[in-house]
């Protein structure tokens, strides 16, 4: 019986102190003697604290709300974050333009852009596939493949085939430097990274057989850092970001996409606003 | 088809001739596989570009077909 009526005047603090005060002669018949002033104690102490909730502005409640005393880097945090609510907002109105085109990089806030299993009200924050200086390993081999067969026609050994031998090895050999080509664009097209505001996925199509999604929720993510390697990485930019979760994957790397300190910065202005989410009670 | 020269040419004529038959015939079936596997692709990942590249890839399957009839008309 005292449980129940220490527990009332505490509900009521959490709801603006508005609550009246209960009977206390019908509720301290209810109590024992021997803890009637540890009761008259804690009662004194609720309604202290809830005359002091009474007394605060509803806005400035420290567990919903950033300190003001924050440090620079904290309050860089804070504005990265309202920057990234507002612009989800905006796009949620449609009022704003998405940063980056089809074959981009990185796309802020894309428009016309699904995934299997996405979450009807979910939106996509950012997609992010390989930096395009990446593809330049693969457009070097594709030229050199395309140059080979005038420097291969001229040894000894080809002169033992006729003419129309040495037609068909050529066309199916620019066949093959074709199909080299496609299969690797589709590779970088296909392999994607998604930040969304409930979750992080991850595309990878390794080869044309090899196919893995995995995806953590944002209130999973347990650190996220980033890596930025060697000259080709500094000087255009781009880097390797990963997050460690806690679910099943427990690992995300999202490999050589453009601006990591960006993606990072995301990220974290997601777990934030989901910790926020949390405390003020949202759940979608 | 008859394969041309004798001896240690006509050999590697042979070889030649029947490796290219194979290796076409490979490739057509690699054009179907990446059909099927564009098909899934652009099923899985919608990024404004899948009637595109599910182009390329049926032009990628008729080019192969092509390839793999020229080989049987010139060898």
């Amino acid at each position: 019986m005292p449980d129940i009526y220490i527990n009332k005047p505490q509900n009521s603090q959490t709801q603006g102190g508005s609550d009246t005060p209960p009977n206390e002669d019908s509720q301290a018949s209810d109590v024992r003697p021997s803890s009637q002033g540890r009761v008259e104690e804690l009662r004194q102490d609720i309604a202290k604290e809830v005359n002091k909730s009474a007394e605060m502005p509803t806005d400035t409640k420290p567990d919903l709300q950033p300190k003001e005393t924050s440090s620079p880097k904290t309050s860089n945090l804070k504005e990265a974050i309202n920057q990234t609510c507002e612009d989800l907002n905006s796009k949620k109105n449609g009022n704003f333009k998405p940063e980056g085109g089809t074959f981009a990089a990185l796309t802020y806030m894309p428009e016309h852009t699904a995934f299997q299993l996405q979450d009807p009200e979910e939106e996509i924050i950012m997609l992010l596939r390989a930096h395009p200086v990446t593809n330049v390993r693969w457009i070097i081999i594709a030229i050199i493949l395309t140059i080979i067969p005038g420097f291969l026609f001229g040894l000894a050994f080809f002169d033992i085939f006729p003419s129309n031998y040495i037609a068909a090895f050529s066309i199916f050999w620019y066949l093959v430097t074709i199909s080299f080509v496609f299969e690797k664009f589709l590779n970088w097209f296909f392999t994607v990274n998604f930040i969304t505001d409930e979750r992080v996925i991850d595309v990878n199509f390794y080869n044309l057989v090899y196919k893995e999604i995995s995806s953590a929720n944002i209130d999973s993510i347990q650190d996220v850092s980033y890596s930025q390697a060697g000259t080709f990485q500094s000087i255009f930019n781009y880097g390797n970001v990963y997050i460690q979760t806690a679910a099943e994957k427990p690992r995300f790397e999202f490999t050589n996409v453009p601006q990591p300190e960006r993606v990072v910065s995301v990220i974290n202005d997601l777990k934030q606003q989901e910790e926020q989410e949390k405390i003020e009670g949202r759940v979608r | 088809m008859t394969v041309p020269g004798s001896g240690y040419q006509q050999i590697v004529l042979f070889i030649f001739k029947y490796g290219m038959y194979a290796v076409s015939i490979l490739h057509v079936v690699f054009s179907i596989f990446v059909v099927r596997q564009v098909n899934l692709m652009t099923k899985t990942l919608k990024l404004g570009f899948g009637v595109p590249v599910k182009l390329m890839a049926v032009v990628h399957l008729i080019l192969s077909v092509i390839v793999l009839l020229l080989m049987f008309a010139l060898l």
